[in-house]
């Protein structure tokens, strides 16, 4: 199992574009995720612990881990939120205040008995764009939160951390985060890096407590700071950010309003980074602690869709365009299913009694259940399922445009995509493949290996889901 | 005299005034009075005979007789037979096109396919295109036509020997064909 | 193709390339530094250090200065200026503490556990501002990429424009450059100076940049200059294997503070408990204690009692940070160089060990562990003795003062001049070195010593505004001449030099002091001698005798300066010519001439030690 631990809005983001790699198999299970965040309650974190409320017992979130994310330090817990309360009370040694009073201001520290902004920062209120304050509070609670994250990190074949270099939790977390966990996990533990320097913009308003250049300097100083510490630490890292004449994809995009999830190609790029720096990190190269940085194609608007990704067994085609091809094609499919849900419910299409039809009756059987309404059970599984496709490709839709995939695929995903294309699907189709699906029943959908038990019906429709896309790629 | 709906088909009955037997000898005009059929009897006295005399025969045609019309029953149930499985076979082959297509719902498919097969065999065992001038003679025979199957009762017969077996058949029928 | 980094405008060729370096462009403006950005509570030093690093190392340059447009910025290179020379002139003075005693309580935990290599930290107080509860106030600390930082809480106080004012019109500014120029040398020495290499550290660009390449070594750091700290400092290592970090003390401007401290060593050292060892007078009085153990350790030993909660416990391991912990530092319990005993402790005595024994050996050891070495030899030290503590550094490295000649043990002639507040001596000519036609030694160490101290005999000694005459050169000389003239004989047992014409007076000679014999010691009745103007006219009457008398002695002193005898005439030689000095030099002097019927051979010899024989030359127009 790799471990994916995402720290701050920006590992919220990178850990959304792997869950949705996941979901289209674009990035292989099994994997992972410790999410990490002061703010749990943001819409960010709503869209991430829900996957876009797609998760639901009848469809589970594709990235294991991702439905909590985990304050970097108790909060709610604390008696004082005051910063420098953490640190100092009322029997705390003349050595111990002129130590705290020599590394921190009046502005972060603040002053005895101070009131205002002499109290110095208040982290009940938030960071503040304060890296240096976030970095020691949680260091001074590492021991409470984060147990959990370093015994996942000494289960795990190799440890991926990704976030940001900008804002105040995760740029103030993240490198302290790495310096542990590697203590925790010893040396010859891989561990890899992806981060966003730069990648959005703040609406030009005066009077917050950050702006651009807020950013911008937090994003030099942590950069300063990745190379003369962290980078040590990681074998190998990838940076990634808006570069200075961009082009319309590769833009700074707005921030979202409400700290709402922020569509850019960035965060996809980011999570490419699962796949990249493992193949690039040989033996050898691990010594060398190596930083990658990406190159955008701007006479192909459609690189990062023809970059090869997993390979999923069966398919001759790795690219993330035929992932993104398979889930139309898969979203049509249900569709189809939901249109004709008596038919799919009574398996009154050809072939359907003699296989799923059967299948599913004996499930039924063994539950107790009449074959009908399991059939009918798994069809909202299936309709979860496609709603997760849907938020997929909606965001690949937005981030991309509409983009004509034709190209991408394995034969028969290439040519159900072009009757998508052509408006010309009909629900017949549907079944057909299903049921030409049925022949990959048993093989199909082995590999996943999970920690839960899912539900019959659950297990059904991730059966079936698998076997279409081994109909699809065979 | 036949009801106007069958006047339009007799336009197709090419075995219109041809012997219904045609191997038998025509009998002798003069033979008709030698031929003096026995008294009627009740059909329940007759049971066992194998010819009645028509006395009211049309012209021509008064060569009846009960084996005749049994005969031509039989037949007509053959036919009958064969109009309701030829209707089914087209009311499954509907069904089976329509479930490939996924027209309709699958109560939709049974309808179409059941009702379809239901009405045709019904019209054409009602109907009976192929019938026989013999059992057309014996229904119309006041003598004979107890020998016909619903004889007198054209919507019955077309009901219990087109309709009815049509419908078992073809929801039968589509009901296996659909297990596949 | 496009790389999707910030601050490039490169075309890439591949879909991905290498960010092995830093972009300059991703450094923020000046106007846009802000401390609190750097992900760490150690911000302050990282700011340090970013400002540094961006100093131009180019002869001339103007260097930026983002503190004019940035007016919240601390961290400047004029107050790194300011706290370095101000800790090496004395006005900030260096307080390293270990962030894990229970009094640093969390937040220093909390640092410590960010930073191991940081858990010593060193702290800068101003030596005459008080701050918190009646504590020197702190005004930095130091860092091993920075070197010094400032704390942020001064600028309102306007302590940094005091400190300016103070260093700047400190009479002993150029001296302090010039210490710092000698500490930059020893790092060129032992090729750990690249201010100019890439990943050079800031302290180094710092301190080229502070120093340039005109301020020339004082070469005082050996003699005046106390060492404090020790720092870790972060280096461009030599090699691959190499540590990329050094421990290294700073220099603190203390004239004479080699001399003074030499003469330590005549206290006797005695481990008052695991921790320490103390240095005591004559009266049992603690002079000096030096620490052997890190204090927390030591106290968590000693106070042993449940509750003691001040008695700072740490059970984190120390092995290979005893130097960084305090080992080797030692405190001076009362006025050093006033009223020592008057046998030299280097060595063992008959019943006690000596200083090498008690403090030498173990702070060497010690100190090889926190050097990551196995052993660590005297050349390790002298090869780069800014790494070591005082206590090992002034004894095993020499000071320049003695660049040539070994330690030496005085006389107690000597050491009671002490008292005139100049500091005494600790090292000798060596006469391997010293040969004829050379300036004429005021000190030399008598050759024949079987230990690593040799016995001095001192002409005078301290700098030329409060020289102090002792003459004992001149008077070994005046003995010779009485031999040469006849008036004086060695005793039979050849221990002594008896003035036979004057109710045998003795001269010089083997003396004992505390249990130990000294091979050679001028005697009182000699120093009389020659302090005497009586005898001084009379020895320059008997012109002929001083001319012969000069002739036979120069004669003597060439050859292989690696023999015994040789060595020992050269001391006569130098005895002698120190005497005509002394003579010839007298009001209405005159030079004598280039002629005269030399000594054909040594009548006998005095023996100094194991093939070192002093020869005795006798006139042959002697009387009998």
């Amino acid at each position: 199992m790799d471990l994916v631990i995402a720290v701050g809005g920006g590992g919220q983001h990178i850990a959304l574009s792997i869950a949705r790699l996941l979901r289209i198999g674009a990035l292989a299970d099994p994997i992972e995720a410790f999410v990490i965040d002061a703010d749990s309650d943001s819409r960010l974190a709503g869209k991430l612990k829900l996957f876009g409320n797609t998760v639901s017992r009848e469809c589970p979130h594709p990235l294991d881990g991702a439905q909590t994310v985990v304050p970097p330090f108790a909060r709610d817990t604390m008696k004082e939120t005051a910063f420098r309360k953490i640190f100092l009370d009322d029997r705390a040694d003349p050595l111990e205040r002129e130590l705290f009073e020599l590394f921190y201001d009046e502005e972060s520290g603040g002053v005895e008995n101070g009131s205002g902004p002499m109290a110095g920062v208040d982290i009940g209120k938030g960071m503040f764009a304060n890296p240096s304050v976030g970095s020691a509070v949680f260091a001074s609670s590492k021991g409470g939160a984060m147990e959990p994250l370093f015994g996942k990190a000494r289960t795990a074949a190799r440890i991926f951390v990704v976030g940001s270099f900008l804002g105040g939790t995760g740029a103030g977390i993240m490198h302290q985060l790495i310096k542990l966990v590697r203590e925790a996990v010893g040396p010859a533990k891989p561990m890899y890096g992806a981060f966003l320097l730069r990648w959005f913009d703040l609406p030009p308003t005066t009077g917050q407590t950050v702006d651009v250049a807020t950013l911008l300097a937090s994003m030099g100083h942590g950069l300063e700071y990745f190379y003369r510490y962290t980078k040590a630490l990681l074998d190998a890292s990838m940076l990634l950010g808006v570069p200075d004449n961009p082009t319309q994809q590769i833009k700074a995009v707005p921030a979202a309003a409400e700290n709402d999830e922020t569509l850019s190609i960035y965060p996809l790029l980011a999570a490419s980074a699962l796949l990249m720096l493992p193949d690039k990190t040989d033996t050898q190269a691990r010594a060398m602690h190596r930083t990658y940085g990406l190159s955008h194609d701007e006479h192909d608007p459609l690189w990062v869709l023809r970059r090869k990704w997993n390979t999923p067994r069966g398919s001759k085609d790795p690219s993330l365009g035929a992932r993104l091809v398979e889930a139309v094609v898969l979203q049509e499919i249900y569709r189809s299913f939901r249109e004709k849900d008596s038919d799919f419910a009574d398996f009154d299409y050809e072939k359907g009694r003699a296989t799923w039809g059967s299948l599913i009756e004996n499930v039924a059987r063994r539950n107790n259940e009449k074959p009908a309404a399991f059939a009918r059970r798994v069809l909202g599984c299936l309709e979860a399922r496609s709603a997760q496709l849907r938020f997929v490709t909606w965001w690949f839709n937005t981030v991309f445009g509409n983009v004509d995939l034709s190209l991408f695929g394995d034969p028969r995903a290439r040519q159900l995509y072009a009757v998508h294309r052509d408006r010309g699907w009909k629900a017949p189709v549907a079944f057909k493949i299903l049921v030409d699906a049925f022949q990959y029943e048993t093989s199909a959908g082995a590999a996943r290996e999970k920690n839960r038990t899912p539900d019959p019906d659950v297990e059904l429709a991730e059966k079936i889901e698998a076997a279409l896309l081994a109909a699809l790629r065979n | 005299m036949r009801p106007p709906m069958f006047t339009q088909i007799a336009l197709y009955q090419p075995r219109n005034g041809t012997p219904s037997w045609p191997g038998d000898p025509p009998p002798a005009a003069d033979d008709a009075g030698a031929a003096a059929a026995p008294p009627p009897v009740e059909p329940a006295q007759n049971a066992g005979n194998t010819t009645v005399v028509v006395n009211n025969a049309p012209a021509g045609n008064g060569f009846l007789s009960q084996e005749a019309c049994q005969e031509a029953n039989t037949n007509a149930f053959i036919s009958a037979g064969g109009y309701a499985f030829g209707a089914s076979f087209v009311g499954i082959v509907i069904f089976l096109v329509m479930r490939k297509k996924l027209w309709l719902s699958s109560f939709g498919r049974y309808l179409t396919a059941v009702l379809t097969a239901s009405l045709v065999a019904g019209v054409l065992a009602g109907w009976d295109p192929v019938r026989a001038d013999l059992l057309q003679q014996c229904i119309q025979s006041s003598d004979f036509h107890q020998y016909v199957f619903l004889g007198g009762q054209l919507f019955a017969r077309a009901l219990v020997l087109g309709l009815i077996p049509a419908f078992v058949v073809t929801f039968l029928g589509c009901f296996v064909a659909n297990r596949t | 193709m496009i790389q999707l980094i910030p601050g490039s405008n490169d075309a890439s060729p591949t879909d991905s390339f290498a960010l092995d370096q830093k972009k300059g462009a991703w450094t923020p403006a000046a106007s846009h530094l802000r401390t609190k950005s750097f992900p760490t509570p150690f911000a302050q030093a990282e700011m340090m250090t970013h400002v540094l690093t961006q100093l131009s190392l180019d002869p001339g340059a103007a260097q930026s200065a983002p503190e004019t447009v940035n007016d919240k910025l601390q961290q400047t290179f004029e107050r790194w200026r300011l706290l370095l020379l101000g800790l090496v002139l004395g006005e900030v003075v260096l307080d390293p503490v270990d962030l894990r005693r229970n009094e640093a309580d969390n937040f220093g935990g909390m640092l410590s556990d960010l930073r191991p290599e940081c858990r010593f930290l060193g702290l800068l107080r101003d030596a005459r501002h008080q701050g918190m509860e009646g504590r020197k106030l702190m005004v930095g600390a130091a860092d091993p990429h920075c070197l010094l930082w400032c704390a942020p809480r001064l600028a309102r106080l306007n302590y940094w424009s005091d400190l300016k004012t103070r260093i700047d019109s400190n009479p002993y500014r150029q001296e302090a450059y010039g210490l710092l120029a000698d500490w930059r040398t020893h790092f060129e020495r032992a090729s750990l100076w690249n201010p100019s290499h890439e990943r050079a550290p800031a302290w180094q660009k710092g301190l080229h940049t502070l120093l340039g390449e005109n301020t020339r070594p004082a070469n005082a750091l050996a003699d005046h200059a106390r060492m404090v700290g020790p720092l870790r400092l972060n280096v461009v290592p030599r090699a691959g294997g190499d540590a990329e970090d050094v421990i290294a003390y700073l220099p603190v401007r203390e004239p004479q503070w080699a001399a003074r401290f030499a003469e330590l060593l005549f206290f006797q050292p005695v481990r008052r408990d695991a921790g320490s060892v103390e240095l005591v007078d004559p009266n049992g009085r603690s002079v000096v204690s030096i620490r052997m153990a890190p204090r927390t350790l030591a106290q968590g030993a000693h106070q042993a009692a449940p509750g003691a909660a001040s008695a700072a416990v740490d059970a984190a391991p120390i092995a290979g940070f005893e130097l960084l912990a305090g080992v080797g530092r030692f405190e001076a319990l009362a006025n050093v160089g006033r009223g020592h005993g008057q046998a030299h402790w280097l060595e063992d005595h008959a019943n006690a060990q000596g200083y090498r024994a008690l403090v030498l050996n173990p702070l060497m050891a010690a100190a090889a562990r926190s050097h990551r070495r196995a052993t660590l030899s005297d050349e390790d030290v002298t090869g780069f003795p800014i790494g070591y503590p005082d206590t090992i550094r002034l004894v095993v490295a020499p000071s320049s003062g003695a660049a040539d000649g070994p330690r030496i043990m005085l006389s107690r002639e000597v050491t009671n001049r002490a008292a005139t507040g100049t500091p005494l001596p600790a090292y000798g000519t060596a006469l391997t070195h010293w040969k004829p036609g050379d300036a004429l030694p005021a000190i030399v160490a008598v050759p024949g010593a079987t230990g690593n101290l040799a016995v001095g005999l001192v002409e005078a000694f301290g700098p030329a505004e409060r020289r102090v005459d002792v003459g004992e050169l001149r008077a070994l000389g005046f003995a010779l001449f009485l031999y040469f003239m006849g008036e004086a004989e060695l005793r039979s047992d050849g221990a002594r030099i008896l003035w036979t014409h004057d109710d045998g007076k003795e001269l010089c000679g083997r003396v004992v002091f505390n249990q130990t014999e000294r091979a050679l010691e001028v005697l009182r009745d000699g120093l009389n001698a020659v302090m005497s103007e009586t005898e001084r006219a009379r020895c320059r009457d008997r012109l002929a005798t001083l001319q012969r008398f000069a002739a036979t002695w120069r004669s003597v002193g060439e050859g292989d300066a690696e023999r015994p005898e040789v060595q020992a005439a050269r001391l006569g030689r130098v005895a002698v010519e120190h005497f005509l000095h002394w003579v010839l030099g007298a009001p209405g002097g005159f030079v004598i001439g280039q002629f005269g019927l030399k000594a054909a051979a040594p009548a006998e010899h005095y023996v100094l030690g194991l093939n070192a024989r002093l020869p005795l030359y006798l006139d042959v127009f002697a009387r009998d």
